[in-house]
């Protein structure tokens, strides 16, 4: 899974914001404000990879159990399906 | 073709219609002045018959204006530069610049200042001024492009700040809140279309962020409501 193309996450001061460009920014009129985690799990999803290689991302950076990683990133990838920025 | 210079930037453009003559007339490169142009654009004719089949209430005049613009502004993305959908007067040597949706009242706001202020204040650019930096500083430009009036200067000049306005009865201005003002911001320029012009138009916002105050302002059509802007941007000028 990754994200889909036209979407670029960049940081306005020190907001991360999602912003889409090309015919996205024509299709998706609208950007996106994420945490920190948030923008971490953004940027592992830039490249191909699985839930299981982000769940261990997360838990290698944040003092965070597995479990709860699990969690938040199952939660995190649905937010994205919902809005139609992940590519399956 | 015609070599023009617009914010700093030389490139050659072809155009042909009347409001595009004029506007450009203070933006032609001199006979014998140094002309570097970094691109050249030409709207081909089937181009704005296009254009003009989606949007039939332009003529090939307005479809020229509004096409040129269109492609000056995506290329400006390359040189660290991005259009702002605004209004920008100046006042002692700096651009204020009020931005919002069409019909909300930049022009009228920007207007009530040239009344207020007399002869200390002018019109950069009505419409669509250039935002670019040079050397670590944010500069508004006038360019040729400037909506349906033709109130624009060849000039550029630093940025007291940007105030994204909306209607209300009572005059009041915010510091805007970040995100809340990069929403405003990106509905009122020109979209990147490709990823490296993403990358471009997000580094170069991001330093305007960190150089220009952003607020929020509800404003009436009374002279009030440019003391309230005047006052508040004022005091925030970065030096």
């Amino acid at each position: 899974m990754k994200i889909k193309d036209g979407y670029l996450l960049r940081k306005i001061q020190n907001t991360a914001v999602v912003v889409p460009f090309g015919q996205e920014s024509v299709d998706f009129n609208s950007i996106m404000n994420l945490n920190e985690t948030g923008a971490f799990i953004w940027s592992r999803l830039e490249d191909d990879t699985n839930e299981e290689a982000v769940v261990n991302a997360v838990v290698g950076m944040y003092d965070v159990d597995r479990d709860t990683a699990a969690a938040d990133v199952a939660e995190f990838l649905q937010l994205l399906r919902n809005n139609g920025l992940l590519e399956e | 073709m015609y070599d023009l210079r617009v914010a700093d930037i030389d490139f050659r453009l072809d155009y042909k219609y009347p409001t595009m003559l004029k506007q450009c007339e203070a933006y032609r490169v001199k006979e014998g002045e140094s002309f570097k142009p970094v691109f050249g654009v030409a709207v081909a004719d089937e181009g704005l018959e296009i254009f003009k089949n989606d949007n039939p209430n332009l003529s090939l005049n307005d479809c020229e204006y509004l096409l040129t613009g269109a492609v000056f502004y995506e290329k400006l993305i390359e040189y660290k530069g991005v259009m702002l959908h605004s209004s920008a007067v100046v006042v002692d040597g700096y651009a204020y610049l009020f931005s919002a949706s069409s019909g909300t009242g930049k022009s009228t706001h920007t207007g009530l200042w040239l009344k207020y202020f007399g002869d200390k204040a002018y019109i950069l650019n009505d419409d669509k001024p250039a935002l670019r930096i040079i050397d670590g500083e944010v500069y508004a430009y006038g360019s040729p492009w400037s909506g349906k009036t033709d109130l624009n200067r060849n000039e550029r000049v630093r940025i007291a700040g940007i105030c994204f306005i909306e209607r209300s009865e009572e005059n009041h201005i915010e510091k805007a809140d970040t995100f809340d003002a990069f929403g405003r911001f990106f509905t009122q320029t020109v979209r990147p279309m490709g990823k490296e012009s993403a990358e471009a138009f997000m580094k170069t916002v991001n330093e305007i962020f960190e150089n220009v105050p952003m607020y929020i302002m509800g404003c009436n059509m009374s002279l009030e409501a440019v003391e309230t802007s005047y006052r508040a941007m004022t005091e925030g000028i970065k030096r």
